[in-house]
Formats: C-alpha cells, structure tokens, sequence
C-alpha cells in the first residue's frame, strides 16, 4: 500500500509533552521512591 | 529514614551509587511502560494504585524500623509488579509483536508500487460493493493490511486479483464455499478469501455482534495497520474495526474516509481525527 504521510519531529515531540510527559515524570517519581526503600530495607 | 536521606550520597561508594542510579533508570522504564499501558486502556486506577502504596511506603519508612518495614516494601513491589503484568502482559505481547512486524514491512515494503490513482479506484470499488452487500443484507468482511501472517493467509484461498466490486460481491455471494471466511486485502490485490481470523474474546460487545464482528475485531486488535470492514448478515449495517476500536453505522462517506485512511492515502492526523487519539 502506498506510505502514509509522516507527521513532523517537532509536533510528534509536542505530542508527547502533551499527553505522556505527565507519565514519564510520575514514572521517575515512583522509581526514585523505589530504590530509597530498597536501599533503606536493605 | 531522616538519617539515611542525610547520608545516602556521603556514606555509599561509588559502586552502589552506580548500581542505584541503574536501577532507577531501569524502573523508570518499567514504571512508564505500565502507567502508558494503564492510560492506553483507560486502566488509570492502576497508576493510582501504585503511586499511592509508594508515598504510603514512603511516609511510614519516617515511623517504622527498616527490619519490620522490608517486609510490607518487598511484599508490595512484588504484588504491584504482578498485578502489572497480569493486566498488561497481552498489550506487551503485541507491542514486541508490533516491532517484529515493522521490521518485516520495511524489508519488502510493496509501499511505493502503487500510485494513488491505482489506491483510490480500488477505494471506490470496495465502498461500491460494501453498499451493495449491505442492500441486500450479505454478510462480509474484509481485511485491508500492510502485512497479513501467512497462517491467516493460508487458511483460506489465494487469488491474487485486481479489486473490482463484482469480485468482493461474488466471493460474499450466499451458499458458495468462500462466502464465509475473510477477504484479505493487501499491496492494492484481493490476496485471498475464504480466510479464518482470530476471534476475539472481549465481553463487553453488543449482543448483535456475531463471529463475523468478533473476527474482525480479533484481528484488527491483532495486526496494527489492519483495518477490517464488516457488513451484517442481520441488519445490512456497516461496520469498520481498525487496532480493536469499533465504528458502526458508516455511510459511503465515512466508509471512503476510513478506506483512504487504510490505504495510506490520507495522512496520520486522518487517522487520528476518525480513529481517535489513542493509537496503539
């Protein structure tokens, strides 16, 4: 089939801020706690 | 835990340090890929979940020994982390097979074989026989794809044929041996027909939904750049399923817009304004 249109890098990346950035900090929240409480059980 | 936030850059070697900043770089990940999943499937109550029993973690590692709290900490990584992965392991299946799959497309792209004259003369001859079959309440389904698995493929009756409507009207034609499988569409040729999809297993359908829309949801959940149309046997409707997401009551119009957008003649921001944001 023909190959679609790709969108540009610039509006993929606003993209990305605007609906996954969110996620990404929480993510390397929670992974920070993590490894305190690892290390602090250890 | 006061204590250990003093020293926790003083007194460890830089070895530990390394190791720590690892693993957090490495959970990160993990802990992105499940919240990103529990978005995608609207599973938020999992993030919350897991946020909330840290901070609780957290909070009371302040109050209690770490010899009695180690216990709750690991207790929890390992329930959170299973839960995890039994609610997202099937997304995760089909992200890596997603990633095989792309490899596979760009190795024998048919992709710039056809021009869009060729793409949309074949578009207008399938929305023609979709609005014929659904006249005269014929069952059908077609599968249009990129790339279709060859056990799909072999499962029914290759044919390699140019898309006219008078041949997707007779291969869905009542009592004949393939009118009851699948129409696989792909590289602009009616590659095979008579084909059997996967069904999928989802509960939460309306009860008009029968093999023929389960299949088509199956597989469209299935392969990523698939989309199938289904027309009921019952009610004449038409339906279009692309990435496990249903639309129904389509008219010729919106039947055009989603065949363009399968056939790659319109681009991504299509895709997204008649699929939705969501995309897997």
């Amino acid at each position: 089939m023909k190959k679609k249109k790709s969108v540009p890098l610039s509006q993929r990346i606003a993209y990305f801020f605007k609906h996954y950035f969110v996620l990404l900090l929480l993510a390397l929240g929670c992974s920070v706690l993590t490894v305190l409480l690892v290390a602090f059980c250890a | 835990m006061l204590d250990f936030l003093k020293n926790i850059f003083t007194n460890v070697d830089t070895k530990a340090l390394v190791a720590r900043i690892i693993f957090a770089v490495v959970l990160t990940f993990v802990y992105y890929l499940f919240f990103f999943y529990a978005k995608k499937r609207n599973l938020q109550l999992y993030t919350y979940i897991v946020t909330g029993t840290l901070a609780v973690l957290f909070a009371l590692s302040f109050l209690v020994a770490p010899q009695e709290l180690s216990v709750y900490v690991y207790l929890a990584l390992g329930l959170l982390a299973a839960l995890g992965l039994m609610l997202f392991i099937s997304d995760i299946n089909r992200h890596i097979f997603r990633l095989s799959l792309k490899r596979k497309v760009f190795r024998d792209s048919l992709a710039d074989h056809y021009g869009s004259e060729d793409l949309s003369k074949s578009v207008a001859e399938i929305v023609k026989s979709c609005l014929r079959l659904s006249k005269t309440d014929t069952g059908a389904l077609i599968v249009l794809a990129d790339h279709m698995s060859d056990e799909i493929l072999d499962s029914g009756i290759k044919i390699n044929s140019e898309i006219t409507a008078e041949l997707i009207e007779t291969l869905f034609f009542p009592k004949t041996p393939l009118h009851d499988g699948a129409v696989i569409i792909t590289a602009n040729k009616v590659v095979a027909a008579g084909c059997y999809l996967p069904l999928t297993q989802a509960q939460n359908l309306p009860r008009e939904f029968g093999t023929r829309h389960r299949a088509a949801i199956g597989v469209s959940a299935a392969f990523p750049d698939c989309t199938a149309i289904v027309v009921s046997e019952e009610t004449g409707i038409i339906s279009a399923m692309h990435d496990g997401k249903i639309k129904r009551y389509l008219d010729s119009r919106q039947l055009q817009d989603l065949l363009d957008c399968a056939m790659g003649l319109s681009d991504e921001s299509a895709e997204e304004r008649l699929w939705g944001e969501n995309r897997q």
